[in-house]
């Protein structure tokens, strides 16, 4: 019987609703805006492991391009951010767009003047990116490890992009905005608790619209799908319809990181789509365990924390730590550190009462 | 009365090898239909070509009428057919419980079933099959954790959840004990009148408990049509399974 408290979704309700409250308070215990902004990073790295494990974990796709939709929106805020600093009369375009022989503003970026557009564009283009892309593979019966592959080669090819067309995106350099988001008047200092809570409201909501989302049929027949896409097909259900629309919405919580991500950090580069950044993500999620939604995003806040305790000095030796944490966590730990919890709940409630159900 | 399922000159062949070749087949509404045959008659395949599983080399297949032989899987499901496999095929990391829900196909649209949760009516539907199946006190269990026999009962209830307008049974007794044999014939008995049912079977002991009419298949050919009785008395089908070892020889 698989029947445990862990399984018991009140339960679960409670236990995501209490984290979130609590994780509010930490900037207010911390009390250092840089640890603060430290947090608000590893809250969106987190909304990133939450779209892995929605991808992964329940849709059993295994996209190693949730960094397209991150890098777009980022690149996206980034311009908006940008053209925040930019004025029509005295500047309108900026300086790296000259240094790069650039006499007018790109058609790409006029739409960017306007910071709405601007965060409606960066939200809306890579979804709607994974809408098609999702629906070129799956549409054709793209599956298992082939949709790493295809996923793999898309990230590299706008890794490319990005890096290449220099005029456009500042190539290796990357943009950094002068200075921090405005909304309206109000400006959104990056180191401030605001920033973090702006960041941690968005993960709630993304975590808990999420989740009710997976108590849906929609939810259920995207799992079904995962353990057989045949039996799936049979009963009705089209199979590539459940997996677009699963891998569209997992582009949309990784787009929203991305945004985020800008407004906290106040830089977009390349690095934003490298093919480590998206192998992490799905390390994060296997780590904190990627059929559960919370576990994946104290996954990444755990391999993050990590990484950041031993500092940069560790950087490449860190890559080797994570790689072997993985081949642990794969071996021995298949459902993560959720798993581990799982497991343990299960003893404990077959030790006082055999068959006690929820 | 016009048949609710119609098999007219089905066809099905590899390159020279004909697996069905010109096979003819009425169903009617409310009616158990078997269809028995020796190894390699064609049954599944014919159940394949049904389904839409394989492409037909020739002829048509129509349900109430309508030719649906050029469509694509789902949207014969949509239509009202609904399949068992002949090896269980149900959602094993899922439980009992969500294994049925997800075979209560109300809606189809990923759209639409985001805003779907669960229902009396959903709970009220999962809870009459699963005690039709015996599967009522199994329902938290994981799918990997049944026996074989409740696995196959599993995907009997998948199937009458769907409340499809002909089921498709290709072996639904496949590897269950003699109990669990009768247990499901005592279940199919059940289900006549109200639901159609084509069942693909070669245990005699358990085509002789459910049958009405039965059809036999031979190399991809119509050999006979009858009640029971009829076809145990047919020369033609006596002298293709005792090659065999005999028809009752499963038994």
């Amino acid at each position: 019987m698989r029947s445990n408290l862990y399984h018991n979704t009140t339960a679960q309700w409670i236990v995501y609703v209490v984290f979130f409250a609590l994780m509010a308070f930490v900037p207010i215990v911390i009390d250092d805006t840089f640890t603060t902004n430290l947090f608000a990073r590893f809250l969106v790295l987190g909304m990133l492991a939450l779209s892995v494990s929605l991808v992964w974990g329940f849709g059993g796709i295994l996209s190693l391009g949730q960094g397209i939709a991150f890098g777009l929106a980022a690149y996206g805020m980034g311009m908006t951010m940008q053209m925040q600093s930019q004025d029509p009369e005295s500047s309108p375009i900026p300086s790296f767009m000259l240094t790069n022989e650039l006499t007018k503003l790109p058609l790409l970026w006029e739409p960017f003047w306007h910071t709405p557009t601007g965060i409606v564009l960066a939200l809306l283009v890579p979804t709607v990116f994974f809408l098609i892309f999702g629906a070129m593979m799956f549409q054709a019966r793209v599956a298992g490890v082939f949709v790493a592959i295809v996923t793999l080669a898309m990230l590299s090819a706008w890794y490319s992009m990005a890096f290449d067309m220099q005029p456009y995106t500042a190539g290796f350099n990357g943009i950094s905005p002068p200075s921090p988001l405005k909304l309206g008047e109000h400006i959104v200092d990056p180191y401030s608790n605001e920033a973090y809570w702006i960041a941690l409201g968005m993960l709630t909501l993304a975590t808990l619209g999420l989740k009710l989302l997976l108590q849906s049929k929609f939810g259920l027949i995207v799992q079904a799908v995962r353990e057989d896409p045949e039996r799936a097909r049979f009963l009705g259900y089209s199979v590539s319809g459940y997996q677009i629309a699963v891998f569209t919405v997992s582009g949309f919580v990784a787009a929203l990181a991305g945004v985020l991500w800008v407004m906290i950090v106040q830089y977009v580069s390349p690095t934003s789509l490298e093919v480590t950044f998206s192998v992490s993500m799905v390390i994060w999620a296997a780590v904190g365990g990627r059929m559960s939604l919370l576990g994946a995003i104290l996954g990444a806040f755990f391999v993050n924390g990590i990484q950041s305790y031993l500092g940069d000095e560790m950087l490449y030796g860190f890559l080797l730590v994570l790689g072997g944490l993985f081949i642990l966590i794969v071996r021995f730990l298949p459902s993560g550190l959720a798993g581990l919890l799982e497991s343990l709940l299960e003893r404990l409630v077959r030790r006082p009462a055999d068959q006690r159900g929820q | 009365m016009m048949a609710l399922l119609e098999l007219h000159q089905v066809t099905k062949a590899y390159d020279e090898l004909k697996v069905v070749d010109g096979f003819d087949l009425k169903v009617h509404r409310g009616e158990l239909r078997c269809l028995l045959g020796p190894n390699g008659a064609g049954k599944t395949t014919t159940i394949d070509l049904i389904t839409g599983r394989q492409k037909l080399s020739g002829g048509q297949v129509s349900l109430d009428g309508t030719v649906i032989s050029d469509w694509p899987e789902h949207m014969r499901v949509r239509a009202g057919l609904a399949r068992k496999f002949q090896i269980p095929a149900v959602f094993k990391g899922l439980t009992v419980r969500q294994n049925l829900e997800a075979a209560f196909t109300r809606h189809l649209s990923p759209i639409r079933n985001m805003f779907v949760f669960r229902d009396r009516e959903t709970q009220d539907r999962i809870d009459e099959v699963a005690s039709l199946v015996n599967l009522k006190d199994r329902l938290r269990v994981r799918a990997d954790e049944l026996s074989h026999g409740e696995t196959q009962w599993l995907e009997i209830g998948m199937v009458l959840t769907q409340n499809a307008r002909i089921l498709l049974m290709d072996e639904p007794t496949a590897g269950m004990t003699t109990q669990e044999t009768h247990k499901t014939g005592e279940i199919f008995n059940g289900l006549k009148g109200t639901h159609t049912l084509l069942v693909v079977e070669h245990d005699m002991s358990f085509v002789r408990q459910i049958a009405d009419r039965v059809t036999v298949m031979h190399m991809g050919r119509f050999l006979a049509e009858g009640t029971i009785q009829d076809i145990e008395r047919n020369e033609e089908v006596q002298r293709v399974y005792l090659g065999q070892g005999g028809a009752g020889h499963h038994a």
